[in-house]
């Protein structure tokens, strides 16, 4: 596909009315999450200019109203199902989906960080809730791309947001370092990222998803070209893998999941994951789907040292925050599996891991929020002793996230998991090696889940500790939708599958249409 | 587009890379050939337009100019959406979509300026606070 | 009342889970009116029970019963989906009759239950209910689900409410272990859907969808499902090797729990031995009847053998449990009628006789403040009530014919004669050592010294305060309330055992015939 109009047609005033009819219909409602927002963005950043201090609590309501209108205003439009702006992006049933599940995130991650902010003195908010937006509404276009281009405009987006999110807390060099190390190392995988672009784009001339494709199932991989294409996808495998925190490019995510303040660590291993996960499935199942049989013994081996690797780390950290930052990593790795296997159920196992995933984690970190000190103490394993006595609501939602993150029925992680091995299953042959080490590290996350119920319930403890700080009523709101959401997917999974179904059978179908 | 094209669209640069790179080399290479050498402490002190320098070289720069340069540069990319806009407006006008495009480039004059509100409301622009 | 559509199952699996939510969530009430809450679940359940029991009282219904069906999740082949043959129907009762025995066990002094109480009761409902799931799910990942369910208050009754600190390490033995096996299960689960579903249909794990998909399969992959499944159950069971976690649960749970751990926890693996793996892989199954019988065999020669060596009681009745477990596992993998028959009449009596004789123990150790053999011996005289209890049940135990066990292992004795004279050789001398182990420690308990002998506790930890508080005295009532009834049963089924066989033969022929018919044209 070349482009419509060139940038010299551009610079010299010589576009046509012609070439703007080539340009086909643009529509504007596809984006609605984007433009609300976009606009709440702004709207935030003002109000914070001319409002009182005293009152600057109001943002956080504005911004989750900002998020929530986002989430909503996908529904407002039918969408075509076809890629828009030229095959930029994509408005299917998809994208719709990661439209609730990361807006969802980001609505939540908002209302659990008042309480937050205040009990660690932050009195910067309004470039903090607009940060939060706009690193949301980049983790949506991320996860509607069809474009290259797109897809790391987008990836950069959010990419600088959650930079100054992670180094956001005043006066805390862990938070500092944390930024600053995300900023350098995620640039870097960003790096190979745009370098495997650019080789696939020297390869066949194209950035979108669905030129490529076809251009891959016409021409043969043995073809002249076909060494720009393989070295392109190894280098598009390392940015991804970064990304998606897969092991042995994991380095990063413990450091910053335990320095960023915790409702951002939050929103990166809820919505950052779900989004690069998408755009892994829209680039890998879809555009890069004819040279399947290059790219999966690939993850193969991610999935399975990711695997291994996040659960036996994890088993090790005292710190809370660094076994949910492993037990991502280790999740990463069961999501692996799923996009692998490159089947239908693999697919929907993936989807609706996401969902599930974002659920228990949120709860997981807003009960780690409830219980952090201002100082970031409270982070321990052993912090957590007598939680079950000192504020039992609290213990239950932790218990129940743990339970579903180790994939006990019959919560939501159960349904995830089963659901992703049964797309390895499906696939067969070698596959049937990732449900089997899936299975086993499962055993292993179990033991280290379990250390921390163990020391909610099991110990007898001695020690005062300051527990029975009141919830604040919002990060109660957060706790309630993630225990009640745990469940929920579980045992109505049948209805969340039909959505995720449908989703799901957008990732194939869209690239297919080619311009 | 397949390899061949891509390559030829692009020989140019390579060609233009490649005699930059022989250049620069080259006038470097005679450079060692014919020049004496006779090394001295004076002469292998930084070149800093004939005065001898002073301090360090690794001074800290306020903040403000980093601030000062990112302002500029936002503003100043402003120009380069301009000028299209501006030279193609005519050719929509034509097609009727006047308004339309009147309307959009208000749009991002309108962001630039709650920009420059914000900017100026957190006294980004003051030198001295 | 409509048999076919009134969901009976439902009510009697999630009752105990509404009156687990009562407890947990009723403000501030009485102990003893949640202790009668709970106690009033318990009995509602099992007289509920009794009624599916008495749909197969005229011992010729065959198939399942009480049948509900909902679809939950179809990408799995999920459904809701429950029925009860004659052998599962037994279980039921068994289920909720052991249930309630724990539930009235866990008031009196030596329940030891001695904080948040009501977490406890609510968890035991739980583990009753999600038990009796395990027996009536006729869907394999729904049963799956129940499996795996039962982990969660089994977990918690044993960390929290164990003995000593060892607890919380039993707890996480006892879940890493039952998980890693049921793993296995759950990816042989998601294999047969897709081996097992045509293209394009809906798939479905129903047990007799899949019943009859199975026999389609290559005897390879029958082979290897086969062992995944086997894998959950051996853990479960458990046989040797596999049995490391089950000696420390028994002895760290508190006595309700080991009550239901020993009682009817470990009959879910049994069963399921039985259900998804004689009846569902009738082909491995006899395959791999061999190795399976050779491993029930080492299950009963270790059991016994580790029970004959050991100095606490407790844990002496938990390898007993190994041992005993053993005979089930040997009469299901005769793979006859009259193996399997024993089996589950062995499942049930041992159901019985075992959570009385964790009781009795506790109960005496109530008063001894001790499990330890050596430290009692001539008790006969100081409690001669409690004396003569040990006596009925220390028989019932070793198998002397009059009293429940003996039935179900001559049965299963019979059945694996029918299969192989090796197996009821070396089973045989199980039951010698089972009459060498019981008899021994009923001697040093109740008989050996002329003085009685019972040990102060050395150490005094707040628990065991409490213990020795209890006065010395012979039964009391709340204990004659508790093991009369048991002891009736012990004797009735003793008697009349065709009580529970009589039920059962139509079925167990009825399921042997069909695997029969299922195998001839394969082979």
């Amino acid at each position: 596909m070349n482009l419509l109009i060139s940038s010299s047609q551009l610079f010299q005033g010589k576009i046509t009315p012609e070439d703007l009819d080539n340009l086909g219909k643009i529509e504007w409602g596809a984006l609605w999450p984007a433009w609300v927002a976009s606009l709440g963005i702004l709207l935030i950043l003002m109000v914070d200019l001319v409002l009182p201090q005293a009152q600057r609590r109001l943002l956080a309501w504005l911004s989750l109203l900002v998020a929530i209108a986002s989430g909503a205003s996908t529904f407002i439009t039918d969408y075509s199902k076809t890629p828009l702006f030229q095959g930029m992006v994509a408005a299917d049933d998809l994208s719709r989906f990661m439209a609730v599940i990361i807006f969802g995130t980001v609505a939540l991650a908002i209302m659990a960080s008042p309480d937050y902010l205040a009990r660690l003195g932050i009195e910067v908010q309004g470039e903090y809730y607009a940060l939060i937006l706009a690193a949301g509404c980049g983790m949506w276009l991320l996860s509607i791309a069809t474009n290259f281009m797109i897809l790391f405009v987008a990836l950069e987006l959010f990419s600088l947001a959650l930079y100054i999110l992670v180094g956001f807390l005043p006066r805390s060099l862990r938070s500092h370092e944390a930024g600053f190390k995300y900023f350098l190392l995620s640039s870097f995988a960003s790096a190979f990222m745009l370098y495997g672009i650019a080789l696939l784009f020297g390869a066949y001339g194209t950035t979108s998803y669905s030129g490529l494709r076809s251009q891959l199932a016409a021409n043969s991989i043995h073809s002249q070209n076909g060494l720009l294409v393989l070295i392109g996808l190894a280098m598009l495998s390392v940015g991804f893998a970064f990304k998606i925190s897969a092991v042995p490019f994991h380095m990063w995510t413990p450091d910053v999941y335990e320095g960023a303040p915790t409702p951002i660590t939050a929103l990166m291993a809820v919505g950052t994951k779900a989004a690069i996960v998408v755009a892994f499935l829209r680039v890998f199942n879809g555009a890069l789907e004819p040279i399947a049989a290059y790219w999966q013994p690939i993850l193969y081996v991610l999935a399975i040292i990711t695997m291994i690797g996040g659960n036996l780390l994890a088993m090790t950290q005292t710190n809370v925050k660094r076994m949910l930052a492993y037990s991502a990593v280790a999740h990463a790795g069961y999501i692996l599996i799923g996009i692998a296997a490159n089947n239908p159920s693999g697919l929907q196992g993936v989807l609706f891991y996401l969902l599930s995933y974002s659920v228990m984690t949120t709860g997981a970190f807003a009960v780690v929020i409830a219980l952090e000190g201002p100082r970031g103490e409270g982070l321990e394993v052993a912090d957590f002793t007598g939680l079950g006595r000192a504020n039992p609501w609290l213990a239950a939602v932790m218990t129940l996230c743990l339970l579903s993150l180790g994939g006990i029925p019959p919560t939501a992680g159960f349904f995830g998991k089963a659901l992703v091995f049964s797309g390895a299953v499906q696939a067969g042959g070698w596959q049937l090696i990732l449900p089997l080490v899936g299975a086993v590290t499962s055993v292993i996350a179990v033991f280290y889940y379990f250390r921390i119920v163990v020391r909610m319930y099991l110990v007898d403890s001695l020690v005062k500790l300051p527990l029975a700080r009141r919830t604040a009523f919002s990060l109660g709101l957060v706790l309630l939708v993630a225990g009640v959401g745990t469940i929920a997917l579980g045992l109505l999974a049948g209805f969340a599958l039909n959505w995720v179904e449908q989703a799901a059978a957008t990732v194939g179908q869209l690239v297919a249409i080619s311009k | 587009m397949p390899l061949e094209a891509f390559n030829l669209a692009y020989l140019s640069v390579v060609i233009f890379t490649i005699v930059i790179a022989v250049a620069g080399a080259s006038l470097l290479v005679l450079g060692i050939l014919f020049r004496p050498s006779k090394p001295s402490a004076m002469k292998s002190i930084p070149y800093e337009s004939g005065v001898p320098p002073v301090g360090r070289a690794r001074e800290r720069y306020s903040v403000r100019f980093y601030i000062i340069a990112m302002l500029f540069v936002l503003f100043d990319i402003e120009a380069v959406f301009l000028y299209p806009w501006a030279i193609n407006f005519d050719g929509f006008v034509r097609r009727g979509d006047g308004v339309f495009i009147l309307v959009e480039m208000l749009i991002f004059i309108f962001i630039l300026l709650l920009g420059y509100a914000y900017a100026w409301k957190k006294g980004a622009l003051d030198w001295v606070s | 009342m409509n048999l076919a559509t009134f969901p009976l199952l439902s009510i009697l699996i999630f009752l105990p889970f509404i009156g687990a939510l009562l407890l947990v969530t009723v403000p501030s009430v009485p102990e003893k009116a949640l202790y009668w809450l709970t106690v009033g679940f318990a009995a509602l359940s099992f007289g509920l029970s009794l009624v599916v029991l008495l749909t197969f009282a005229d011992g010729t219904k065959t198939g399942f019963y009480w049948v509900e069906r909902l679809e939950w999740v179809r990408a799995l082949g999920l459904n809701y989906q429950l029925g009860v043959d004659s052998i599962s129907a037994w279980l039921v009762v068994l289920t909720t009759f052991v249930t309630l025995v724990a539930v009235v066990a866990s008031a009196d002094r030596f329940g030891n239950i001695q904080s948040r109480s009501r977490f406890f009761w609510a968890w035991l409902l739980v583990l009753g209910g999600s038990i009796v799931g395990v027996f009536t799910s006729i869907n394999l990942l729904l049963f799956y689900l129940f499996w795996e369910l039962m982990l969660i208050p089994a977990y918690f009754m044993i960390g929290r409410w164990g003995a000593t600190e060892l607890r919380v390490s039993a707890a996480i033995r006892f879940v890493l272990f039952t998980l890693a096996g049921s793993l296995l299960m759950l990816i042989a689960m998601l294999a047969l859907i897709f081996t097992t579903t045509p293209a394009g249909a809906a798939p479905s794990l129903d047990f007799m969808t899949i019943r009859q998909a199975v026999t389609g399969l290559s005897q390879e992959t029958q082979r290897w499902m086969f062992l995944a499944f086997a894998a959950a159950f051996i853990v479960k069971v458990p046989l040797v090797p596999f049995h490391s976690w089950q000696p420390d649960a028994y002895v760290e749970a508190p006595v309700p729990a080991t009550v239901m751990l020993a009682g009817v926890m470990s009959k879910t693996g049994a069963y399921g031995f039985l259900r998804f793996g004689v009846l569902l892989f009738p082909g491995p199954a006899r395959d791999f009847a061999p190795p399976m019988c050779a491993l029930a065999l080492i299950s009963i020669l270790y059991g016994a053998l580790a029970a004959l060596g050991c100095g606490n009681l407790k844990r002496l009745l938990a390898y007993s449990s190994l041992s005993h477990l053993g005979f089930v596992v040997l009469g299901i993998f005769a793979i006859n009628s009259q193996g399997i028959n024993g089996a589950v009449l062995q499942m049930v009596n041992h159901g019985i006789t075992t959570p009385a004789l964790f009781l009795a123990a506790a109960a005496l150790a109530s008063r001894t403040g001790t499990n330890d053999l050596d430290k009692m011996g001539g008790l006969q005289r100081r409690w001669p009530r409690m004396g003569a209890l040990f006596l009925i049940l220390t028989l019932a135990s070793l198998g002397l014919p009059g009293l429940n066990q003996f039935a179900g292992e001559f049965l299963i004795l019979g059945g694996a004669f029918e299969a192989s004279s090796i197996y009821a050789i070396f089973g045989a001398i199980g039951v010698v050592l089972a009459a060498w182990y019981m008899m021994r420690v009923f001697q040093t308990v109740w008989h050996s010294p002329e003085e009685p002998l019972v040990a102060e506790p050395q150490v005094v930890t707040p628990r065991q305060a409490v213990r020795q508080a209890v006065p010395s005295t012979d039964m009391r009532l709340g204990e004659y309330i508790l093991f009369v009834p048991l002891v009736v049963l012990v004797i009735v089924l003793g008697v009349a055992p065709i009580l529970v066989t009589g039920v059962l033969d139509s079925t167990v022929s009825d399921w042997l015939n069909q695997t029969a018919a299922l195998l001839t044209p394969k082979r």
